[in-house]
Order: structure tokens, then sequence, then C-alpha cells
């Protein structure tokens, strides 16, 4: 039995907001850095407000591509508040800023926001990152 | 219009052999088990490998019902190259069919032939073949394949 390829839905566009980056030195896969992550906005299938504290923990290669790992907490209109949580990579810099990244919600709901795993796909801008979220069905 | 979603690729099937789940203690959100990994293999155009004995699958039953997955796990290239899998997902049913699972793999991996996989964003379409054996059907995201 074959499980079917995967389906890639859109289901929203994210606005998230982020400070200059603080880098932590080098480890063993390049240098570390986090962006704080200072607000923005989702919208489509869920409205919310991105809220300030959570950040993007990255690790810069070599050769300029960046791992990313990033949470940070949305206060979605209906009045929950989920957790983002995105990990990706960025192609080294040249490139047009576009990244992609998994993303996940983490939250304690019972309802389908957190009942799948979602593909983000976006590029940076000056002092923030956009991207469309697809749902994965 | 809707965005164009970004189009995937098969490149390589998981098969991944379980021993029975260890009951852990209780967290806020649920209840929790160990499932323990103690092999199978990695086969595909892009990457044959063995699964090291040694990782697992550290799941959550939600109160609410829901099924997490978070699963950590080493496996060895033909090369001797030993990558990191770091596998989060959802337990899903289709209407009529039997349950699945869909993850969001990540690969820890050091510079060389497999250095792609760090790069790429994967998407994991996974099913139980039976009690000790899973199988998920690993896609990449667009652009991502070397």
């Amino acid at each position: 039995m074959q499980i079917e390829a995967p389906v890639l839905r859109w289901v929203g566009h994210a606005r998230v907001e982020v400070s200059a980056p603080v880098s932590l030195g080098s480890g063993p896969q390049g240098e570390r850095r986090v962006v704080p992550v200072t607000g923005g906005r989702v919208t489509g299938a869920w409205d919310g407000v991105v809220l300030a504290g959570g950040a993007d923990w990255q690790e810069v290669h070599a050769d300029g591509s960046v791992t990313l790992s990033a949470r940070y907490p949305v206060a979605l209109n209906d009045g929950r508040t989920v957790c983002f949580v995105a990990r990706g990579a960025r192609p080294a810099a040249g490139a047009d800023g576009g990244f992609r990244t998994s993303l996940l919600f983490d939250g304690d709901t019972a309802d389908a926001t957190s009942a799948t795993v979602y593909v983000a796909d976006g590029r940076k801008v000056e002092g923030a990152v956009e991207f469309d979220i697809f749902e994965v069905a | 219009m809707d965005p164009t979603p970004p189009t995937m690729t098969n490149v390589f099937t998981l098969d991944v052999l379980l021993r029975p789940p260890i009951v852990l203690t209780d967290a806020p959100g649920g209840r929790r088990t160990f499932i323990p990994i103690v092999g199978g293999s990695v086969s595909g155009s892009h990457l044959e490998a063995t699964i090291i004995e040694g990782g697992g699958d550290w799941a959550l039953e939600r109160a609410d019902g829901g099924m997490e997955i978070h699963a950590h796990y080493l496996i060895r290239t033909g090369g001797g190259e030993v990558i990191e899998v770091d596998n989060v997902g959802r337990w899903r049913e289709r209407q009529g069919g039997a349950p699945y699972f869909v993850t969001s793999p990540v690969f820890v991996v050091g510079d060389g032939p497999h250095e792609w996989l760090r790069r790429s964003v994967f998407v994991g379409m996974g099913r139980e073949v039976d009690e000790s054996r899973i199988m998920i059907d690993v896609y990449v995201v667009d652009g991502g394949v070397p």
C-alpha cells in the first residue's frame, strides 16, 4: 500500500517583523545568531498578530547558506494564542533572499491548526520576512 | 487567486523498524510514550543509508485526541557519513482510509556530498506497515535536490 503524495494548499500569508541579528559567535556548523521577532501580522485562514518575544535562531554556514529555527507566539483573532515553529533554510546570499521552511503550530488546541504540518514559501525583505503558508493535506 | 504552491519531488523512503512503546510519565498536554527505533533503511534516488539503533519517537497523545510525533535518530550513508534525523509530525485520518502521518523532517549534516539535506525543506508522508515497522515517503520542496 502506497501513501498518496502530499498536496500543498494555500491557507494564508504572514509578515514577521524582526530587529537586527545578535551574533553568538562561531559554533560547530557556522556562525550562530539570534534574530529577535518584534511583531507582524497573519492573514488568510487565520487572522492574527505576531507578538514580540520570539526569535529565529540561525546558523550561517561557510557557503553563506543559513539554517533557520524560529519560534514565536501569534495571537489569533479568535482568542487563541498559538506558537509558530519554523525550521528550514535560506540559500547563500546573492539569491533573492527567498527561503523555505517547514512550519507547525504548537498549541494545546483541539482544532485543525495543530493537526498537520505546513510549508512556508517566502523571502526576506527590509526589516521583516514575508511568506505564504501552505497546508500539507 | 491563491499563490501557487511549491512543487515537491519524492527523493527517498525511510523504512523504520520499531520496538514496542515504553510508557512515560504524563505531560501536561497528554500521555507520552517512547517508541524505540532499532534499525531500518533509507533508499531512493538521492540517498542510500541504514538506520542506526538507539533513537526513537517521543510521541505525545494529546488530551484532545491528537497524536504528535517527535522522532530523533541517526542514519549512516553508504559512504560512512552519519546524519541526524529530527522528524516532527502529526497523525491524521482520511475518511474511509487507514491512518497516516505527515512530518517535517530536518537533517543535521556536515559539509560534503549530503549537505543539500540541510539546505532543503522536506515533507514526509508516513504509514504503519505493522506494529514494528513504519514507512515514510520523503518529498523535497522544489529547488532542493542537488
